[in-house]
């Protein structure tokens, strides 16, 4: 008996020091929920960071000029009746001096405002295609704010938690398998941590829509966008330096094809006569595609000329492009030419420096539909109005010296004055 | 051979192959960019006071302030404080520091000098444009009597203003109005002259008879006016150096007014009321003849030749209320221009051609406006109490007329440029009312 009850003793006592064990470190070992929450907490730190590299580049300030400018704008537009004595150079100069400050506070915010009213649409769209070969997309920050309405609705409307995770599950296998193509499933994969680790904050984030603003679209582009176009880039032009200056691919591998073979014997004729069908048509149709690109008007400027501009280098997105005309804009006064100057479209070629400054003796007059006396002096309204806003560098962005370098600006006040 | 063949063909293919990438580079290297929305300011400038090189003492500095004066007075132009100038000039002939003029933003710099001695005044200047780092044409020099200095600094003003804006200046012209004095029931009228800015009056009548509309000929020696010297209203012809004066087309039994020369001088177009009813005439001033160009029931006046001479717009209320017609300078059957609300009356051809200036009355307020030749883009460019008489100045961007205030107040003469946004009043000496603008002087 004794032996009976020393044995269940000892398995009582073996089975209590087990459950005592498994109760003080039993939670140790199985709490998964957990450190998945962590590791959705680490992703959007990720996120974060990546917006800052981004806004650390020069897309972000060249997009808060240009949002600002309008404004700045508006106000000399809006005067001119009283003008009597309000000297132009206080607005222009506070304008100036308004402009710096934005840039480094809060760059998300004033362009999240101002921008998706009209570039939402064309700036976001203009990248994919133009992702190919471009060098590194990633300082245009100009696309995360197109993606801003998805994430807008949800988080908003967050006061049903519940349906955001079902959602999650799935999008979160598709991550998995498509590896980078789809950005939209990622985006909902965020939202699904915020939402499932703290409800309480949803209010902080309803009380200012500005930083919902602010996040969105930094968690919506960092991930997919960028790499597609890093690797794509360096390919283009490492291997066919002359393909990436026309813009028709299939024309011009057709050339670099005929080069190969040129060295067989008998395909020589052939392969001069296509080879100069070949070269006839890609000129042809590059100077379609400049032709093209070179009566982008204001209205059409967003659709980004991505033929043959995107050979020079990265194209210029629909933002970048309005803080650039804003800026020469600024300058440009016409209350003091004649009627008929008025009247006159000039169209003035300059090239910049990498400083982004106008180079003076470059600026010439390349177009003119008035009288020799209207186009001088309209010509002379558009390089005062070129030196005296380009003096201290127009916005534009580093990484796109290729493509701003040579500017042709086309000057057309008519519809004002009488 | 097969060898030399290869050697062609490649060489083809490299040729076509580097004409096509060459077409290529050069058509897409450039981007454009258009711009539509100027902005519509005065044009900031820099001017130092004239330096005075012998003889000029404070001739300098009064030749300065009437051209920075003159150029203000557009709208067109804002002058920057001279108390903000970095660089000082001090000789016509020392460099100019664009960096210094281009820090304050000053858009055009202005620099001149002044000698005067023997009663002669000469005046040289040269027009900056800063931001090119350059001068605006060539540097010219205007002399004159010491005694005309202002029309000295007027024909500075004037180059300056047609280099900058492309039109001919208006500066250096002259007005003849009515001046009047005394109350409102017994106003003295009299005919007086005066440099475009109300400087330089002097009156070429006394005030013994009433006198309206004087109308300067087209090369500025003569002047047609309506006098009551009569008795009743009757044309005028004054000789501007010998102050001679002379009727013209007087016919008895009737009256005459609202006179205007032809383009060329040669021939005087009036409004002749005969037997109750007022229709247009033509008198050819040296052979006295007289031709009828209008003949209806009702009242046509306020005549008024294209520049070109070949037609004739007038007011007429053949339609029940006054509108504006155009009819050849023959005669004929004229066509109504204006269209809109209210009445249209003393219609004038611009200098240019392009439009016409009116006086329109609608809902109790007075406004002075432009319309194409046609009728179309109506424009009014003031309100008021009472705006009428519209004259234009030489080069056809600015607009004199005649406002008066409601109650005792005296009548002014204002400008306003064909855009409206400058409207200014013109500083007279006395109550001043039908204005009439004298083209360029020589």
């Amino acid at each position: 008996m004794l032996r009976d009850m020393d044995r269940s003793f000892v398995l009582s006592g073996a089975g209590h020091l087990v459950l005592i064990l498994w109760v003080l470190f039993g939670d140790f070992l199985f709490s998964p929920p957990e450190p998945e929450e962590m590791t959705v907490t680490s992703v959007s730190m990720i996120s974060s960071a990546e917006f800052d590299a981004m806004m650390s580049g020069a897309a972000a300030p060249s997009e808060t000029q240009a949002t600002e400018d309008p404004a700045a704008e508006a106000l000399p537009d809006t005067p001119p009746p009283p003008r009597p004595e309000r000297p132009a150079e206080p607005v222009t100069e506070e304008v100036a001096a308004a402009e710096p400050p934005p840039a480094p506070d809060a760059p998300a915010e004033p362009v999240a405002e101002d921008i998706p009213e009209a570039d939402i649409a064309q700036p976001f769209d203009v990248p994919e295609p133009v992702a190919p070969p471009a060098e590194q997309e990633q300082p245009v920050a100009v696309p995360p704010t197109s993606i801003q309405p998805r994430p807008r609705p949800s988080t908003r409307v967050a006061p049903t938690p519940q349906d955001a995770p079902p959602e999650d599950v799935p999008e979160a296998e598709e991550v998995q398998q498509a590896v980078s193509e789809d950005a939209p499933p990622e985006a909902p994969v965020v939202e699904e941590t915020q939402e499932a680790a703290a409800p309480e904050e949803a209010s902080t984030e309803i009380v200012t829509e500005a930083t919902e603003t602010e996040e969105a679209p930094a968690l919506a582009p960092t991930a997919s966008m960028r790499p597609k176009s890093r690797p794509r880039a360096p390919q283009t032009p490492v291997e066919t330096p002359p393909e990436t200056e026309t813009a028709s691919a299939a024309e011009t591998t057709t050339p670099a094809e005929d080069l190969s073979p040129a060295v067989d014997q008998q395909a020589t004729e052939d392969a001069v006569a296509e080879a100069l069908a070949a070269a006839a048509a890609e000129s042809s149709t590059s100077d379609a595609a400049s032709e093209s690109a070179a009566s982008d008007s204001p209205a059409s400027s967003s659709s980004a000329p991505s033929g043959s501009l995107a050979a020079n280098g990265p194209p210029m997105s629909a933002g970048e492009k309005d803080a650039l005309r804003v800026a020469v804009e600024r300058c440009w006064n016409v209350a003091a030419l004649s009627t008929e100057a008025q009247r006159t479209t000039v169209s003035v070629r300059v090239k910049l420096g990498a400083d982004k400054k106008p180079v003076a003796t470059t600026i010439e007059l390349a177009e003119s539909n008035g009288s020799p006396a209207a186009t001088r002096q309209a010509f002379e309204a558009a390089r005062r109005a070129i030196l005296r806003c380009g003096a201290k560098g127009f916005p534009l962005p580093d990484e796109k010296f290729d493509t701003w370098k040579d500017l042709k600006l086309v000057f057309d006040s008519r519809g004002v004055g009488l | 051979m097969s060898r030399l063949r290869h050697l062609l063909s490649a060489a083809a293919v490299a040729v076509a192959f580097v004409s096509g990438v060459g077409l290529s580079t050069a058509a897409r290297a450039e981007l454009t960019i258009t711009l539509g929305t100027p902005v519509i300011e005065p044009m900031p400038f820099a001017l130092p006071s004239f330096v005075d090189e012998g003889g000029a003492g404070g001739m300098a500095g009064d030749i300065s302030a009437v051209v920075a004066a003159d150029l203000i007075g557009t709208g067109l132009f804002e002058q920057i404080p001279p108390n903000a100038y970095i660089q000082q000039v001090t000789s016509f002939d020392a460099p100019v520091s664009y960096p210094d003029w281009q820090a304050i933003n000053a858009q055009a710099l202005i620099t001149g000098a002044v000698q005067a001695g023997g009663g002669q005044v000469a005046v040289k200047f040269c027009l900056h444009d800063v931001f090119a780092n350059n001068t605006l044409g060539e540097c010219l020099q205007f002399a004159g009597d010491a005694g005309s200095w202002r029309r000295v600094a007027h024909k500075v003003a004037d180059a300056v203003y047609s280099r900058i804006t492309g039109e001919t200046g208006y500066f250096d012209s002259r007005v003849v109005f009515v001046a009047e004095s005394g109350p409102k029931n017994q106003r003295q009228k009299r005919l007086a002259v005066m440099d475009y800015d109300g400087a330089n009056v002097s009156y070429l009548t006394d005030s013994s008879s009433i006198v309206l509309a004087p109308r300067f000929s087209p090369a500025g020696d003569r002047i047609l006016f309506t006098s009551y010297s009569s008795g009743f209203p009757q044309i005028y012809l004054m000789d501007v150096a010998s102050l001679q004066i002379r009727s013209l087309g007087e016919q008895p039994g009737t009256m005459t007014f609202a006179p205007r020369f032809s383009p060329d001088g040669s021939r005087v177009v009036f409004s002749l009321e005969r037997g109750g009813n007022t229709d247009i005439y033509l008198l050819d001033i040296n052979s006295g003849s007289l031709s009828q160009l209008t003949n209806a029931p009702s009242i046509e006046t306020a005549p008024s030749f294209s520049p070109d001479g070949s037609q004739i717009v007038f007011e007429s209320d053949r339609s029940g209320g006054q509108q504006i017609y155009i009819m050849s300078a023959s005669g004929g059957e004229p066509r109504r221009v204006s269209g809109g609300a209210g009445r249209y009356g003393t219609p004038v051809w611009s200098p240019r051609g392009d439009y016409i200036a009116f006086t329109k009355q609608n809902q109790g307020r007075f406004h002075i406006g432009v319309m194409l030749t046609d009728g179309s883009e109506e424009k009014l460019l003031t309100s008021s109490y009472l705006d009428e008489g519209p004259t234009w100045a030489p080069n056809g961007r600015v607009i004199m007329f005649t406002r008066q205030p409601p109650g005792e107040g005296s009548p002014q003469l204002w400008t306003v440029d064909t855009t409206g946004r400058v409207l200014r009043p013109v500083q007279t000496e006395t109550a001043a009312s039908d204005p009439a603008w004298s083209p360029l002087l020589p």
